[in-house]
């Protein structure tokens, strides 16, 4: 059977892409800090609706020491491992108190080298898997909006970069999805361009597809990659005064 | 979402702009309406007025979650945003029904019970509440009641038809009922004209009855249709069919309205026409094996239909008479309807068996229900205005999920109960009628 690993299960992302991944017959395993009964429901109805098995398990980014234990009491080790977790943070607190900053990177960075050290080790070994590394458009450059949560996700990008290099010769493939503005909680009250901003239903059916292409890079909606294009092409001189 | 946005019901009249505020997570619903000086729920909008309008909604649009699927029991639990669509495609493969559906599946659960729906088939199988076993309502103090017949069960009786002025719900428990087939054996009766039609209820007595009738053809003819008759369909109904092919969902690519129709399609003389078409062409009484999809549901072939009527939208009047004054009552508001040159482009004619006791704000009671749908027009209003008083002199009452321009002191006639509602929950209907 099929198996998937959702961390960070909580969230609207993750939520679409577990019923994604679950209508395609992946059993599951959902991973998250708190899971409680919003879990438990979740996994009722997509057992009922798609007749897969789900599994909840405890599980925090930022808790490196238990990532081992963790990915060794899963029933298996997963086909597909999609790391989902993050955490925007507050953009002005980071500035001057180190634990929000910290709090953002291990979210959306050292968090994700932990466990994915742990699924490619297991992956490379079998010589077979998937990787999904949801990133962000974020990370393309480094800016002073949101500067930790933007300067994490570019090493999230490149180290799943890296990680596709080091996988390519045991066949294991490492995707890395780059949404731009997604309609979820972590978004919610913020103003975003509607031309721009996708529904977490969009990102999970783009994933879907990407994952079946074997693509390396997605872009979430697919406008972004000319417009990262430009916004790399900025020289830094002209790019430090910008108000991006 | 800050931000307020055009939102109407199916009838798209009247229109309001409304702050949306959602949330897919139950625990979440009060911390985020504890901020709000009133709001109504909102499950997919096909209330025809303004049931589901107000300053602020709450839409429970993401509260979409099967929580329970007890096949043994016959048990099905969900969240109420879950749309009837979505349920039916889950147990009808399993061999399960609803033993009470709407005209319509684009209904959510919490409107269903809001609504207190009906079918074809109420002689028999009563409102949607009758199959209703429990559900949990959210108050505006925070509280989360669950509400059933043994258990806060004032509070269940009045939100069954209490469009929502009682709280949110959020989740509800239904029972199921085992079917052979997806499929009716159905047949049509023709009938001549409204005495007929109503005759013919009797006549030709069937578990799902409704009449289409025509209202625009010459006054003679009037109330001259089409009884339509289904019974669910047993498998030796069906030798033809496998186990599996005798559940399909028949989910058919449905056709969606792309564009609002210019004002002059829909014409009286087009309507005309095509009622006496249909009229027609409805001469054989030759029984048929239909799809649940085509017998139930006929309307929601055509995805947003409701744009045939164009941007104004349209009005329908839907009430129901009893029994005794029926046959009076009927003729004579056909009657008034023609004298002020009301043209109903539809007309849809059901029977009602005695309605379950204690549901005061239900619509279904003993006799016949009558839906007209009418352009919108300045004088459709006053038409209505003046049936109202017909309804109310023969002692009926209009559907208030129908409902877009009643009267405060009509209602209070038509519904003589005292609702047990909590008054965050607002909505314009209720504020209209001085609920």
């Amino acid at each position: 059977m099929k198996t998937c690993l959702i961390l960070g299960a909580a969230g609207d992302t993750a939520a679409a892409l577990a019923k994604r991944f679950a209508a395609e017959g992946y059993d599951l395993f959902l991973a998250g800090r708190r899971p409680g009964q919003f879990y438990r429901d979740m996994a009722a109805d997509l057992e009922i609706r798609y007749k897969i098995r789900t599994y909840i398990f405890h599980f925090d980014g930022s808790e490196y020491d238990s990532h081992a234990s963790f990915y060794a009491q899963l029933p298996q080790s997963p086909d597909v491992v999609i790391s989902v977790f993050g955490y925007l943070g507050d953009n002005e607190k980071a500035q001057t108190d180190f634990e929000e900053s910290r709090r953002i990177i291990d979210a959306s960075f050292t968090g994700h080298v932990s466990i994915l050290n742990l699924a490619a080790a297991a992956m490379e070994k079998r010589r077979s898997g998937c990787i999904i590394g949801i990133s962000s458009v974020a990370g393309e450059r480094g800016k002073k909006k949101n500067l930790v949560y933007s300067a994490s996700k570019a090493g999230f990008t490149a180290y799943l970069s890296g990680l596709r290099n080091r996988l390519f010769a045991s066949g294991v493939h490492v995707l890395t999805v780059k949404p731009g503005y997604i309609r979820t909680r972590m978004t919610a009250g913020m103003d975003l361009p509607a031309a721009l901003t996708v529904s977490p239903e969009k990102v999970a059916a783009k994933t879907w597809k990407a994952f079946r292409r074997k693509k390396n890079t997605l872009y979430v909606s697919a406008l972004w990659r000319p417009i990262m294009f430009v916004i790399r092409s900025v020289p830094e001189f002209v790019f430090k005064r910008m108000d991006l | 979402m800050n931000f307020k946005q055009p939102l109407s019901g199916w009838g798209l009249y009247p229109k309001s702009e409304s702050r949306l505020i959602e949330t897919g997570r139950a625990e979440e619903v009060f911390p985020l309406i504890a901020n709000e000086d009133g709001l109504i729920a909102r499950g997919n909008g096909r209330s025809y007025g303004d049931s589901s309008l107000y300053r602020t909604v709450f839409s429970t649009r993401r509260l979409n979650r099967f929580l329970r699927f007890d096949k043994e029991a016959a048990i099905l639990s969900c969240e109420s945003g879950v749309l009837l669509s979505e349920i039916l495609n889950l147990i009808v493969p399993e061999g399960f029904f609803l033993s009470v559906l709407p005209g319509t599946q684009q209904v959510s659960l919490g409107g269903a019970i809001a609504s207190d729906v009906h079918g074809k088939n109420h002689a028999q199988a009563g409102a949607f509440s009758r199959q209703l076993i429990s559900f949990n309502l959210l108050r505006s103090d925070g509280k989360m009641l669950r509400c059933s017949r043994e258990e806060n069960a004032e509070l269940f009786r009045h939100t069954c038809g209490g469009m929502g002025l009682t709280g949110i719900i959020l989740r509800a428990e239904l029972h199921l009922v085992k079917i052979e087939s997806a499929f009716f054996r159905t047949k049509n009766i023709r009938t001549g004209n409204l005495a007929e039609t109503l005759e013919a209820f009797a006549q030709h007595p069937a578990t799902h009855q409704a009449a289409w009738i025509d209202c625009l053809c010459p006054a003679e003819k009037s109330g001259r249709g089409i009884l339509s008759l289904g019974e669910q369909a047993r498998a030796s109904d069906l030798p033809g069919k496998n186990k599996e092919a005798l559940f399909v969902t028949g989910k058919k690519k449905k056709f969606d309205l792309p564009f609002f129709f210019p004002a002059f399609v829909m014409n009286t003389a087009a309507m005309r026409f095509f009622n006496a078409r249909r009229y027609r062409r409805s001469g054989n009484p030759e029984e048929k094996i239909q799809h649940y999809q085509d017998f139930l549901f006929p309307l929601d072939a055509i995805g947003n239909w409701n744009r045939m009527y164009g941007r104004k939208g349209f009005l329908q009047y839907q009430f129901v008479l009893p029994e005794e004054s029926s046959k009076q009552g009927l003729p004579e508001l056909l009657t008034r309807v023609r004298k002020e040159n009301g043209k109903p482009f539809l007309a849809v004619l059901k029977y009602f068996g005695e309605a379950d006791p204690g549901f005061p704000f239900s619509f279904p009671q003993r006799g016949f229900s009558l839906a007209l749908d009418f352009r919108y027009s300045p004088a459709v209003f006053r038409l209505m205005d003046l049936l109202d008083e017909i309804v109310l002199h023969h002692g009926g009452k209009i559907y208030l999920t129908k409902d877009a321009r009643m009267h405060p002191g009509t209602f209070r006639k038509f519904y003589t109960g005292k609702i047990d509602r909590d008054p965050f929950f607002r909505s314009d209907q209720s504020v209209r009628l001085q609920w």
